[in-house]
């Protein structure tokens, strides 16, 4: 990774609204890619046969999510104004993609996607209050929450409940937290759905944003 | 907003496909343009997006101040059942409004296959599928693209046909459209004027009486109309291609589309000839861009889309006139950018095989030859100016440059083909199978990947093949086994379906009256055959038969020299009686030089351009 030249790591905070939300994550990187070239940005390059501009991204939001927390990690050869990246790079962006900000870090700096453990969402619901008060009575009881989780070839249970570390309810819409990043991941809907499985409501999801992550 | 809402786009495949918002798209205000263009591509976005004639055309008719072009694609299957169900219609992807209101629905036809799709985005569309059952109000439907020359397949469903290059002749007819709608005329009024522009083609003002075998007796103008409507439409051409529309930014997508990368034409048409090949002929004269026009292009779009490559377009790049000094001077300009160059269709030689060294960053993927027949007599019959000691040759050239995989086109039931030119495909196969362990001989080598894929000859209209007959479903079966049985084992085969190039071949070359099987099939339920999984053979066989069809009439029958085919009142600048001749000398086994060693007289140099002009 170290060069003889140290290499400057600018993180940035972007947001993904409405208008890309279906822009899978492998897409977005490459959104990043091509307009980081459009803007003329000096984006380090790996060494090797087949050179890739040196970018790092963040947990992967799913597809259909909104979010206005989503990080990448850019390292560039030289020196960089941080707050020129970031309004370099959103004069070539699409709608729907804002970079909100930008710090440089050390090189050293542990990389974002070692960071982040929990992710926090805002999930909106179409469902009576008073099934949603079920929901989280049924959440604050602390019981297991088993759910069947599938993979190639076998069927295996879970108990997602150690992986929620937050609900309540306000606005017609869920507020939770759950595990995110590389040890350890659960979809909000996911959790959303396994309780109201539990409690016995229907629950209809009409939209998800990501809020945090930390 | 999107048209489609969330809880739909949940559950289909890819969403954003439908969604639009990419970069480069065009988002005008609608109440600030005269005329709004539905830009249809008959597949799936995936398809239509990676050509580059459909981005060209879209930017062209989006830098008129006067006109908003959006992209409409088809809807894949799963999203087409939600649309029906909740009572949808297709819509833009930059407005995201139905186009059923729009001024022009236009179709570019690339292959026959997506037929059933253009019936089906018209009905999805709220159109009346029937060009005689459109009233003033509707869009006009417009169709171009290769596959409008054999303009009646489509004839009932498409009000304008516009042959040839869409560049020029399609603004002569907005500034048409514009003036007409001022006049606040009638829709016949716009179709009487539409049909003086040179290249438009109105069907509804020509009519066709058959013989009593079914062949056609005469396709003509009525006899009222004959003051608007021409006897021959001649296809329209850009003379100067140097200086033609290129549009300095292209749509980027979001999602993987099959070419996902700045494509340039470097130039159009092909010297070459060959007798099969429609494209060969229907784009001539060949016309080429100079190397600085070319790298500027280069510039501005690596700038305006930040896409990763370039890629030389064209029907056979080793037959540009200084490839050499065009991949120096565009690797010069980008690659600082860290952007690679894509050099396709090469012939294999010693120079192409050092230029692939120097542009591909990516490993040595794996080399492509299309001999196409397996003898030289055949290869004479088709006018494939490549001999076997050419292929033999490339082969160990690209195998001592450290390649071990090949792969080799052929195509089967070629005219005059017999059991002897099959064999000579595998004898060919394992000559170069021969070469490799010549030339690896006591080294450790890897072990050669050598492909055959063979694909079944197609009769097209336009070219010297056009009167063939194809050969029958039992016939190509019986002779991809007797390759496949033939082949070493060592030497993988794949082969096209049968099915599939005979459907292709009755549309191809069809006439007014297989417009209703197209209909018939679309009411069945076809949709997307150019995909095999989607494809139904029965189902096409059957609307044959229940539109009182022949479906050998159109694929097996050889026909007579004088016939009227079913496309000649369409010209594409190659005459008739040069192709006439062209099939006479295939008969004989006689090959005819190309445009650059010598003018063979083709007729293409009506439109005084390109190589008709430089070669004089």
């Amino acid at each position: 990774m170290k060069g003889v030249f140290a290499l400057i790591k600018v993180r940035l905070r972007y947001a993904k609204g409405d208008d890309i939300k279906y822009i899978s994550h492998l897409d977005t990187l490459k959104l990043f890619e091509r307009a980081s070239r459009r803007c003329g940005l000096p984006v380090a390059y790996t060494e090797g046969f087949n050179p890739r501009p040196r970018f790092v991204f963040g947990n992967p939001l799913p597809v259909g999510v909104t979010s206005e927390c989503e990080f990448v990690d850019i390292y560039f050869d030289k020196d960089m104004d941080p707050d020129k990246v970031v309004s370099d790079l959103n004069s070539v962006m699409p709608k729907g993609l804002r970079v909100l900000a930008g710090k440089v870090l050390s090189e050293d700096a542990d990389n974002i996607m070692n960071v982040v453990s929990r992710s926090e969402y805002v999930v909106k619901v179409d469902m009576p209050e008073e099934d949603a008060r079920k929901v989280i009575d049924v959440y604050e009881e602390n019981s297991p929450l088993v759910i069947v989780k599938k993979s190639k070839n076998r069927e295996r249970e879970m108990d997602i409940r150690p992986m929620v570390h937050n609900l309540t309810f306000k606005d017609a819409a869920f507020s939770i937290v759950t595990d995110a990043g590389n040890t350890s991941n659960l979809r909000p809907e996911v959790a959303i759905k396994a309780l109201c499985g539990q409690v016995g409501v229907e629950v209809k999801i009409t939209g998800i944003h990501r809020t945090k992550l930390f | 907003m999107t048209y489609i809402k969330d809880e739909i786009l949940a559950q289909v495949e890819k969403p954003a496909r439908y969604t639009g918002g990419e970069w480069n798209s065009v988002v005008k205000d609608k109440n600030a343009v005269d005329i709004r263009f539905a830009f249809c591509f008959a597949d799936v976005y995936d398809i239509g997006m990676s050509h580059l004639g459909y981005k060209l055309i879209y930017h062209l008719l989006n830098d008129r101040e006067d006109t908003w072009c959006e992209r409409v694609l088809a809807p894949w299957p799963d999203l087409e059942e939600k649309m029906r169900e909740n009572n949808l219609s297709l819509f833009g992807l930059e407005s995201q409004e139905p186009i059923n209101d729009f001024d022009f629905i236009g179709f570019t036809l690339q292959y026959e296959m997506s037929y059933t799709n253009v019936v089906n985005m018209l009905d999805l569309a709220g159109v009346p599928v029937f060009s005689t059952d459109r009233k003033e109000g509707d869009p006009f439907v417009i169709a171009g693209g290769p596959s409008a020359n054999n303009t009646e397949v489509l004839a009932d469903f498409v009000d304008i046909f516009s042959l040839g290059e869409g560049e020029e002749m399609l603004n002569d007819l907005m500034d048409l459209y514009k003036e007409w709608k001022k006049s606040k005329g009638n829709r016949f009024e716009f179709l009487k004027k539409a049909a003086r522009i040179d290249g438009i083609y109105v069907p509804c003002f020509y009519e066709v009486e058959y013989n009593e075998d079914g062949t056609v007796k005469a396709h003509k103008v009525k006899e009222e109309y004959k003051d608007y409507a021409k006897e021959k439409v001649v296809k329209r051409v850009v003379k100067d291609f140097e200086s033609a529309y290129f549009p300095g930014k292209l749509v980027v997508p979001y999602v993987n589309v099959v070419h996902d990368r700045i494509m340039i034409e470097i130039f159009r048409g092909c010297t070459r000839g060959c007798r099969f090949c429609q494209a060969g002929f229907i784009y001539r004269p060949v016309r080429e861009r100079s190397v600085e026009k070319i790298t500027e292009i280069a510039n501005k779009l690596v700038e305006s889309t930040g896409y990763e490559e370039v890629s030389l377009l064209s029907l056979s790049t080793s037959d540009y006139s200084n490839l050499g000094l065009l991949c120096d001077e565009l690797l010069a300009n980008i690659e600082d950018k860290k952007v690679n160059l894509g050099v396709p269709s090469l012939r294999v030689d010693s120079f192409s095989l050092g230029l692939m060294e120097k542009v591909s960053r990516v490993r040595k993927s794996g080399l492509t030859f299309a001999p196409e027949a397996g003898t030289q007599r055949l290869r004479d019959v088709i006018n494939k100016g490549i001999t076997e000691e050419d292929i033999l040759k490339s082969s160990e050239i690209a195998f001592r440059g450290g390649w071990n995989n090949i792969k080799l086109y052929f195509m089967l039931g070629l005219p005059t083909e017999t059991d002897e030119d099959i064999l000579g495909i595998a004898d060919l196969a394992h000559k170069i199978l021969e070469i490799y362990k010549k030339v690896h001989e006591g080294k450790r080598a890897r072990k050669p990947e050598i492909t055959v894929s063979v694909s079944t000859f197609v009769p097209k209209p336009f070219t010297p093949f056009q009167w063939c007959g194809q050969i029958s479903k039992e016939e190509i079966i019986r002779r991809q086994n007797l390759l496949k049985k033939a082949l070493n084992r060592k030497i993988k085969f794949s082969w096209h379906d049968p099915e599939t190039s005979i459907i292709e071949a009755a549309l191809s070359r069809g006439d007014r009256r297989v417009g209703r099987v197209i209909y018939n099939v679309w009411r069945q339920g076809g949709r997307f055959d150019a995909w095999e999984e989607y494809m139904n053979y029965d189902r096409w066989i059957c609307a044959f038969k229940e539109e009182g069809l022949d479906i050998e009439f159109y694929t097996e029958r050889e026909r007579d020299i004088d016939e009227v085919l079913p496309w000649d009142h369409v010209s594409v600048g190659v005459t008739k009686k040069f192709l006439k001749k062209e099939l006479e000398k295939a008969k004989k086994g006689e090959t005819t030089p190309n445009c650059m060693e010598k003018c063979t007289g083709c007729g293409a140099a009506l439109y005084e351009g390109g190589i008709c002009v430089d070669k004089s």
